[in-house]
């Protein structure tokens, strides 16, 4: 690795429906553990990725439980737009990791912050 | 005009899609403007765009094709997530042997590998390019 990145993981999809977000969780973890800076984003339905997981269909993998090591991982900027709490009917105490909780400018100038956004 | 490096992340299947066509015109159209591609990184269901046994319908463009020229003419790097590929049947001569399996699948101008791969294209690329549907 020649030279340390900072990296934004967005999450615009829900779990489940298709396997993306699992996909994105992936990426994310690898780039962790590989020492980059990483900044992530929950947005619309991709905030249903941090309510904790229950039992899935029979044959289909737990695809939220990652979720809640990225604090092992030193991932500590997670972000979620202020608003969207209300609009998706959450609170941040439902969630398995520590969230900060921004109106959609402040989390946009984050995110811009970043040499290179992924979105899932 | 300073040349800019470019790496594309393609997250879509060939004819499921029309994000990986957009993402093999987009290359061409980088290297017309005199930039370079470095990495193509197929993740998800873009494994599917390095399948050797693609059978595209007569009357499309073929995209496998397009990857092809992409490597042969301008030495682009199309590399495919091992993890995506192996659950989509996209295996190489020594996966197909590790897993025992009927046939060999991936196109002669992909290489399978791990996500550091991409890590390292975003690290050095000026910019990054995603497609999905």
């Amino acid at each position: 690795m020649q030279h340390s990145c900072h990296l934004a993981f967005v999450f615009l999809r829900s779990p489940y429906g298709r396997s993306l977000a699992a996909d994105g969780l992936d990426m994310l973890l690898a780039t962790a553990a590989f020492d980059q800076t990483v900044t992530v984003a929950f947005l619309g339905p991709g905030l249903f990725n941090l309510l904790p997981g229950d039992s899935t269909a029979a044959g289909v993998k737990n695809q939220t439980k990652g979720f809640a090591s990225l604090p092992l991982f030193d991932v500590a900027n997670v972000l979620v737009d202020e608003r969207e709490l209300a609009r998706y009917g959450l609170a941040t105490d439902q969630f398995v990791l520590p969230v900060t909780s921004l109106s959609l400018a402040s989390l946009r100038e984050q995110l811009h912050a970043a040499d290179h956004i992924h979105s899932f | 005009m300073s040349s800019l490096t470019y790496s594309l992340l393609v997250m879509s299947a060939p004819f499921a899609s029309a994000a990986p066509y957009s993402a093999e015109a987009f290359c061409r159209a980088v290297i017309d403007r005199g930039h370079s591609v470095y990495r193509v990184f197929f993740y998800h269901d873009g494994a599917y765009n390095a399948l050797a046994t693609s059978v595209p319908p007569q009357d499309a463009a073929s995209l496998p094709q397009g990857w092809r020229d992409l490597r042969d003419q301008h030495g682009v790097h199309l590399t495919v997530c091992i993890a995506s590929a192996l659950k989509r049947g996209v295996v190489n001569a020594e996966e197909s042997k590790r897993y025992d399996l009927e046939a060999v699948t991936l196109d002669s101008h992909f290489e399978i590998a791990g996500l550091g791969d991409w890590i390292e294209a975003a690290q050095v690329s000026d910019r990054i390019i995603t497609f999905t549907r």
